[in-house]
């Protein structure tokens, strides 16, 4: 099995993807980089890549990113078969732990993007079906309201209560036992 | 720079538009998986886009560490968060309504003996969601079994236990009742069986550095299709601890052994690992100095091991098992030592230089293809060790894994004992028994409960306790002889009758014993919308209660408040209530009463068709004033037990029957002053008002007094067509008290021909009961 493994690998490493933006521009990836995105591996098992694979949901500007994104981490699964689980994020086995630690430090860095960009890569990775990258982007959301007051929350990211005084009364009085 | 621009933007980009609540519904739910639950329910509170996501949301991460940090530094901390905690979990349990969830994690790390039950609890309630990812963390010295008895996990691909009872059933379980399981974890975990075998099982992971694994005995894992496995048991001496059996796709491995491991039995596991690729192995030592040849020999090919790390290893023992797995492991390119001990030259520095070219030599004639050695080192003088040994520069990353953690779960015991009624008071035991069935069921069932509609039809709860029933617990050092059992029977009757609310029936009925003393929640205008039929018995009620029935119940029918301790001075509902039945506190207690000035209060209700009204010892001493029940056509009101009225209720109750224009049946209840009821101040009676009345119904009241008062009611109502008397009681004034009453049956009793004269031609006499004193039927 092992050995059958590292052929497919070689041939995929040969063979290119073009990806085409919203905006018409291509991309030249490896199979291997673009085989992260759940959505273009079936449109490769269902051979159906030739000519490129147009993303009409992306622009250029983030698909460029997705990829660097998925440049990264594709060297990771390949280096690290079998052993990066989709349920856990804590490396398994020490020696693992450093190779994991630079990751993150990519990821961390991958991030410094502003808010507008944030949300459109959690769209990108939500269409290309890339489970690690959004996960990472929705992390990063989520650790901005972590431990804010709804109202901060609601000021962070300009969100519009619409919510009668009553109405916002009668939740917090049902959901009183959460914000005790 | 960057960061500042970047940041500048955001503002730009957050005064346009609401990007996050733009998100389609499965990628909020994303996000919300990474936060705690206590902060995704709170996003409910964002705006009309947020308020029901939390129902849903398949992700649910319980951690009581997080209630213990909120907290601010006081001395009774650790009750206060486990109370929040346990307020916050069993609410959300309940109120959540995912039919499936994708992860379920509990993270208690504090239990005593009661909150045991809870967790266990809350455990099977997570199971029941069937969840993908199962996590329960509990405290180092909980005895929590898992899994609970009847679980099924079709869905489970990870479980991850810390700190859990495993018994030997385990494992079987784990086989038949996880189809699907992949992942497995257990971290410190009190396990008792021997086997683990699993033909999908891909990652285990079995770390015990406190408890002995096993008992001490041998564990065997069987599982072909296992590619990672983890062992840590640094306690263990047993020397067969480990066996794995057919695990041929294995290809990482971490063992963590027991001091005695190696040797030949490592070698021998070693040796069915035959396809691993990355080994790590964790503190051990060889007892012996030397391997001896025969030893030397059973060591295992491993063809394709590439990366092998030692960690916490003496290595002034271990050079010849290095030098086997150099030997014998052709791919090898990676080895990484990490804070690794070497006793015999840090002791003696003389001898350094002598050695190191040794090891040099080992490394460098041994294995072609090794690349890198790698050192992690924690202590100065090891590392300048392995510096100069291996004439290259240490790895600087100084971090510590294994056995050196600390938990810091507080560990405060949390007792709760019977004090007065003990051992010797089977009644008590059993109704606490009673109890303590009646709130596992209700919580369990409210829990589960997940109507694929979020509303009820009817939601109907009664909890009577017996008087006394609650008694004294103990409970903690800042709570020292409070009546918990009481607090905790309020809380969890609270607790299930906002469930009640909120899921929003057409029909409420809370029947509670007085002496629990809850105060009927807020209904909400959303909650009340549906609201037809309200019936109270034995709750406090509010003005937020008089408020909401103004305002908040559009289409109430049926309104019935019994034994309820009332703070409210008038009853406003809509048109639409048909039917009102009300007392005024049965149940008050005495200083209380004395509290609370004397006033009426006032009902409105226009559409009122029916009107019940229990009179007795009355908060309100001015009585009831109704107002505009000009609708009534019945109306039936009945007194306490042994009820006299005080000059003031007999004046009110007097307006009430004056405001009976239109009431067509008529049932008076428990009087036995009913004289006093129709006479007014110059003790004349005046029956002028009943023109419609057509029935009249005398239940349980003083026949003499009935007898005296009859003749007037028969003449001021010319419609009257049917006189019932029912359990009236004939007794003179010395016998009122007397206890000997029995029912006869009397069709046509000759004191009732007294009456006779006074029958319009269309009355007749419905079936009667008279209860007689036994001394009086002759």
């Amino acid at each position: 099995m092992a050995s059958a493994g590292s052929g497919d690998e070689k041939a995929a490493a040969a063979a290119m993807i073009t990806l085409i933006s919203s905006d018409n521009e291509k991309f030249e990836v490896t199979e291997a980089t673009a085989t992260l995105s759940q959505t273009i591996r079936h449109m490769i098992e269902d051979g159906c890549t030739d000519g490129g694979v147009p993303l009409p949901n992306v622009t250029s500007k983030i698909l460029a990113r997705v990829i660097e994104y998925c440049k990264k981490h594709a060297t990771a699964a390949a280096g690290e078969e079998g052993s990066s689980s989709s349920f856990s994020d804590a490396a398994f086995l020490e020696v693992d732990r450093a190779f994991l630690e630079e990751l993150e430090e990519f990821d961390d860095a991958f991030l410094e993007v502003d808010r507008a960009t944030l949300f459109d890569l959690i769209l990108a990775a939500n269409y290309l079906d890339i489970k690690g990258l959004l996960n990472l982007t929705c992390q990063k959301v989520a650790d901005s309201v972590k431990g804010k007051t709804p109202e901060q929350i609601r000021e962070m990211y300009n969100i519009v209560n619409d919510l009668t005084p009553e109405e916002e009364a009668e939740i917090r009085r049902e959901t009183q036992w959460a914000f005790e | 720079m960057a960061h500042t621009s970047s940041s500048k933007r955001a503002c730009v980009v957050a005064a346009g538009s609401d990007l996050l609540s733009s998100l389609p519904d499965e990628l909020l739910y994303c996000v919300m998986s990474f936060l705690t639950a206590q902060q995704a329910v709170q996003t409910g509170a964002l705006s009309r886009r947020w308020r029901d996501l939390w129902y849903s949301m398949p992700c649910l991460d319980i951690d009581y560490h997080k209630f213990v940090q909120t907290l601010p530094a006081a001395t009774s901390g650790a009750t206060m968060a486990w109370r929040r905690f346990e307020n916050f979990t069993a609410n959300l349990l309940m109120y959540h309504r995912a039919p499936v969830l994708d992860r379920f994690r509990l993270s208690v790390r504090w239990c005593g003996s009661r909150e045991l039950e809870l967790v266990e609890r809350w455990v099977r309630r997570g199971i029941g969601y069937r969840p993908v990812v199962l996590e329960v963390t509990m405290s180092l010295a909980s005895t929590l079994k898992f899994p609970p008895d009847l679980w099924l996990a079709p869905r489970l691909k990870r479980l991850q236990l810390r700190h859990v009872l495993l018994d030997g059933s385990f494992t079987g379980l784990l086989r038949l009742r996880c189809p699907v399981l992949e992942d497995l974890e257990l971290n410190e975990c009190n396990c008792d069986f021997q086997e683990i075998a699993s033909a999908i099982l891909k990652r285990l992971a079995i770390e015990s550095y406190y408890n002995p694994v096993c008992g001490g005995r041998r564990l065997t894992v069987t599982a072909p299709a296992l590619a990672s496995l983890r062992l840590a048991f640094p306690r263990c001496t047993d020397q067969d601890v480990l066996l794995v059996n057919g695990a041929e796709f294995l290809s990482q491995a971490s063992i963590n052994g027991c001091l005695k491991f190696v040797g030949t039995n490592l070698f021998r596991c070693l040796g069915s690992l035959c396809n691993i690729r990355t080994l790590e192995l964790w503190s051990f030592s060889y007892p012996n100095a030397k391997l001896s040849n025969k030893e030397k020999e059973m060591f295992p090919k491993l063809n394709n091991l590439t990366t092998l790390l030692m960690g916490k290893c003496d290595m002034s023992k271990q050079f010849d098992i290095l030098q086997l797995f150099l030997k014998n492991a052709p791919s090898l390119d990676k080895v990484t030592l990490s804070h690794c001990m070497y006793t015999q030259i840090y002791r003696k520095k003389g001898t350094l230089r002598k050695i190191a070219p040794q090891y040099l030599k080992l490394i460098s004639f041994e294995s072609k293809d090794l690349k890198l050695i790698e050192i992690k080192y924690k202590d100065g003088n090891a590392s300048k060790l392995f510096g100069l040994l291996m004439g290259i520069r240490p790895c600087r990353r100084a971090r510590c894994r294994g056995g050196g953690a600390t938990c810091g779960a507080p560990r405060r015991a949390y007792i709760i004992s019977a004090v007065a009624d003990g051992e010797q008071h089977p009644p008590a035991i059993r109704r606490r028994e009673g109890w303590e069935r009646l709130e596992s069921f209700a919580t369990n069932l409210l829990m589960c409960h997940s109507a694929p509609t979020a509303t009820l039809d009817r939601f109907r709860l009664r909890v009577g306790l017996e008087p006394g029933a609650i008694f004294r617990y103990e409970y903690d050092a800042d709570e020292r002889h409070g009546s918990v059992l009481g607090r905790c029977v309020a809380k969890h009757v609270d607790r299930w009758i906002r469930w009640g609310i909120t899921s929003r029936p057409a029909e409420i009925s809370v029947e509670l014993s007085p002496e629990l003393q809850i105060k009927l929640p807020p209904l909400g205008p959303s909650a009340s919308r549906r609201l037809r039929t309200l019936r109270l018995a034995g709750v406090r009620l509010d003005r937020g209660f008089a408020d909401s029935l103004r305002s908040g119940c559009p289409v109430l029918e049926v309104l019935e408040i019994r034994d309820c301790v009332c703070d409210f001075q008038e009853i406003i509902v809509s048109s639409r209530l048909k039917s009102l039945a009300m007392d005024c506190g049965m149940g008050l207690n005495l200083e209380e009463e004395e509290q609370q000035p004397r006033r009426r209060v006032r009902v409105v209700a226009p559409g009122l068709v029916s009107l019940c009204l229990f009179v007795g010892w009355s908060p309100y001493r001015d009585g009831i004033f109704l107002d505009g029940v000009d609708s009534l056509v019945c109306a039936s009101v009945a007194a306490g037990e042994g009820c006299r009225f005080e000059p003031m209720s007999t004046k009110s109750l007097r307006e009430i029957f004056a405001n009976l224009v239109n009431v067509r049946a008529l049932k008076l209840s428990r009087f036995l002053e009913v004289e006093t009821l129709f006479m007014d101040d110059e003790r004349r009676v005046d029956f002028s008002k009943f023109h419609k009345l057509t029935a009249l119904d005398l239940d349980e009241c003083d026949m003499n007094e009935v007898f005296r008062v009859l003749p007037g009611f028969l003449q001021s109502a010319p419609c009257l067509e049917k006189v019932t008397l029912q359990h009236c009681k004939v007794y003179s004034a010395a016998l009122l008290h007397g206890s000997h009453y029995f029912t006869v049956f009397i069709s046509s009793h000759s004191m009732l021909h007294r009456f006779v004269g006074y029958l319009t031609p269309k009355l007749c006499f419905a079936t009667s009961f008279l209860e007689v004193p036994r001394g009086k039927e002759g």
